[in-house]
């Protein structure tokens, strides 16, 4: 006797969709609010949301592209709505990341400097505004190109151009007056 | 062409991002290697470049995915809240085929069975569909009663997908929880290339008794 297969539940379907791209939109939400927990929230906000619209993912062109665009308007409105606070995870858990990676140079000496480096790049891009937090993030972190991002944010070209220019000199005028460890140890070398 | 460093500042991040033409590339590069104070600059922004990029990030908290999809599957309902008691066997046949061709009935039409279910109990019905050849797409339709729920598909009344009926028997087992003491009637419906074919299920219900199978003849 054959059996006939039941039809997939549409919860079910959200989740066979989303659950690979869950690191990914984990990753993102991170370096968008800097913090563990707000990144977390900030996915399950947003996934709530869109299943609670209904609309169905799986017609989608580029789902990547398209969960890119929601998460971050889901960011720009908690961040107006100060949901939270754009705060830095500082500590153990910077430690753990630095600790996910490996580090290079090996000596404790140097997980420290790196570490402390990290942390005050964190918080020097934290201390952009959000807009301009958010095109450092996609552009210099997740490496997607301003073309590729004039949908996204949906802003023109032109303005995410000056946008970038001006998130990043606002980052170099704040890091270079303390350059980071390997800022300065990449221009000491050029130097000999 | 001989450019100041302000202008060069200008350029500054077209020239990081690779995207400046190559004649300007060329001046930008040129204007590099005759001023130190740039050339600093360019260093430095893409050593800031290259640990943006490597900015590590802190794995999740260990139960994250199962709490972030949580809330998804909240309107399924959970199973382990019921016992599961007999199994039912609705035998139904369909009574079109792609070939031979359209006309030829396989069963008359005298479908309308009975079935009763325990209350606040999960019991399977299995519904069985004879067909005389391969058919690769069909559609299943089901209604429920009000009273009688799917268990884990909340509270819909109607689905309906594709399927490929085999020839012969074709067995679709349908966990169902009776809600309340009322009747109703559950509703198939099985349709391929534009004929479909309607079974009523009249169901009614009993308070919770001791597991038994009652199995209903082919219609």
């Amino acid at each position: 006797m054959a059996l006939l297969k039941f039809p997939v539940s549409r919860a079910k379907r959200f989740e066979l969709l989303i659950r690979p791209l869950l690191p990914q939109l984990y990753r993102q939400a991170y370096r968008l609010c800097g913090h563990r927990q707000n990144a977390e929230d900030l996915v399950q906000d947003l996934l709530t949301r869109l299943y609670e619209q209904r609309r169905p993912l799986e017609d989608l062109d580029n789902i990547k592209t398209w969960l890119l665009k929601a998460l971050y308007h889901q960011f720009i409105d908690t961040y107006r709505k100060q949901k939270f606070d754009r705060q830095v995870d500082g500590g153990a858990v910077a430690e753990e990341a630095l600790l996910a990676i490996p580090c290079p140079l090996g000596s404790a000496e140097a997980v420290t400097e790196r570490q402390f480096d990290q942390q005050r790049l964190m918080q020097a891009i934290q201390s952009l505004s959000a807009e301009h937090h958010a095109i450092v993030v996609l552009h210099d972190m997740e490496g997607y190109t301003l073309t590729e991002l004039e949908p996204v944010l949906a802003v023109p070209l032109g303005t995410l151009k000056s946008r970038l220019h001006r998130a990043r000199q606002q980052l170099r005028e704040t890091l270079l007056k303390e350059p980071l460890t390997d800022t300065l140890r990449v221009i000491q070398e050029r130097a000999q | 062409m001989t450019i100041t460093c302000s202008q060069f500042k200008t350029y500054l991040d077209e020239y990081l991002d690779g995207t400046t033409s190559p004649l300007l590339t060329q001046t930008l590069e040129q204007h590099v290697s005759a001023c130190e104070a740039c050339r600093q600059l360019v260093v430095a922004a893409k050593s800031l470049q290259q640990q943006l990029r490597e900015m590590p990030y802190p794995p999740p908290s260990q139960n994250f995915e199962t709490r972030v999809l949580k809330k998804i599957h909240s309107d399924t309902v959970p199973l382990r809240r019921y016992a599961i008691a007999a199994v039912i066997v609705v035998s139904l046949m369909t009574w079109f085929a792609l070939s031979p061709p359209v006309g030829e009935r396989l069963v008359a039409n005298h479908d309308v069975m009975r079935i009763e279910l325990s209350v606040e109990q999960i019991q399977h019905i299995d519904l069985v569909f004879h067909s005389p050849v391969d058919i690769e797409q069909a559609t299943i339709r089901l209604e429920l009663p009000r009273h009688i729920e799917l268990a884990g598909q909340g509270d819909k009344q109607f689905l309906q997908w594709e399927i490929a009926l085999r020839k012969g028997s074709n067995r679709l087992t349908l966990p169902l929880i009776a809600r309340d003491m009322s009747e109703g009637q559950l509703i198939a419906s099985i349709g391929s290339s534009g004929k479909t074919k309607t079974f009523h299920v009249k169901v009614s219900t009993k308070l919770p008794q001791s597991s038994t199978t009652s199995v209903l003849p082919v219609v």
